[in-house]
């Protein structure tokens, strides 16, 4: 570059717009799908949830075969679904982060046969045996009203829900809510900066794992007195979350451009 | 404990949703909130509408005022039919006692 280029004289007001990130929260091991122990008393350490997996080559009846057990399941994908995760914030107190997935799951049968399952699409009710889409039961669905039953857990200001959603009768994706306090997030924030018009956030899902273990025969109860062999298996899933909240600014500086 | 062999996601940058409603009316009247105020000054579209805020204020403000002066009108007439009456009515006192 020469002498005249590096001159003062030469420099130039530019302004650059970026984005300035005000905090951050980086939430590690976060167990996103999980089941609260049974008769709602909720203990230190989320338990996983319990799939009752329907055995190959069973059909529900009076006094069913067995047909052939569950030797592993493994997950395929996990479907984000569009416009997740998001965030909202819930006055000048709180955070919150809502999620929503589906599960894609292998199974493999002892019999040597594998069956794709995708929940919560298949998933029912215990009990509840209805159609043949049904490829699983899980306890996060109430056999008397058929509905969510939302899995919840309060620790040191966080607050997390797992529930089911729903859309046309038909259960789409289970949904995770975090909410935790808005000084969590390093620096803090200024609550000025909250009524910024362009507050935006951004998340960032990572380190996706799971843990699978084949438990033991289960004879589900499958409705109207019939009863279908299926294959307990304990389900939990983990990932990192890390949210950002930033506002736009305009920079003004004073040099030359390439 | 097993990885999946998928990639991270990331939602990129997305406007935050404010689920509670004590700011909204902070937003949508700006005499309580100066800062507010500023923000939409700053904002040429929002001081043109609060600019249009303040002239339809004014007009309601001028209809008052003529009102105002037309029941005063009104009222002085009624005051002044008033004490005709009332003028009379001792002149005829008057001539009574006259007679």
């Amino acid at each position: 570059m020469s002498d005249s280029a590096n001159s003062v004289y030469d420099w130039q007001q530019i302004e650059i717009f970026t984005r300035q990130i005000l905090g951050k929260k980086a939430f590690r091991d976060v167990c996103v799908f999980w089941q609260d122990a049974t008769g709602g008393v909720p203990d230190s350490s989320k338990r996983p949830v319990r799939l009752y997996i329907v055995n190959d080559g069973t059909c529900p009846g009076p006094s069913p075969s067995a047909g052939s057990s569950v030797k592993c399941v493994k997950l395929c994908k996990r479907a984000v679904m569009p416009d997740y995760p998001r965030n909202t914030i819930i006055g000048s107190k709180k955070s919150r982060i809502t999620h929503r997935f589906s599960l894609v799951l292998l199974v493999e049968y002892e019999n040597g046969e594998f069956k794709v399952i995708s929940l919560p699409r298949q998933l029912s009710a215990l009990g509840s045996f209805c159609g043949n889409s049904v490829m699983a039961f899980s306890e996060l669905i109430s056999p008397v009203t058929g509905s969510a039953v939302p899995q919840r857990r309060n620790a040191s200001e966080l607050s997390e829900k797992l529930t089911l959603v729903s859309e046309n009768n038909i259960l789409s994706a289970f949904e995770y809510v975090l909410t935790f306090p808005l000084d969590t997030f390093e620096p803090r924030i200024n609550p000025i900066d909250l009524e910024n018009p362009t507050l935006q956030s951004t998340i960032l899902l990572s380190n996706l794992r799971y843990e699978s273990d084949v438990a033991e025969p289960y004879l589900a109860p499958a409705g109207e007195g019939s009863f279908v062999w299926t294959t307990a298996v304990d389900f939990i899933l983990y990932e990192d979350i890390t949210i950002k909240l930033g506002i736009d600014q305009d920079i003004v500086v004073q040099g030359l451009t390439e | 404990m097993k990885g999946l062999s998928c990639s991270d996601i990331n939602t990129g940058w997305k406007p935050v949703a404010h689920e509670d409603d004590r700011n909204a009316p902070m937003q949508e009247n700006p005499i309580q909130d100066p800062g507010s105020m500023e923000a939409k000054g700053r904002d040429p579209e929002n001081g043109f509408l609060a600019f249009q805020h303040v002239q339809e204020i004014l007009c309601m403000l001028r209809e008052i005022q003529n009102e105002i002066i037309s029941l005063k009108q009104f009222l002085m007439s009624m005051g002044n039919l008033d004490t005709v009456p009332n003028a009379m009515k001792k002149r005829k006192l008057r001539k009574r006692r006259l007679l």
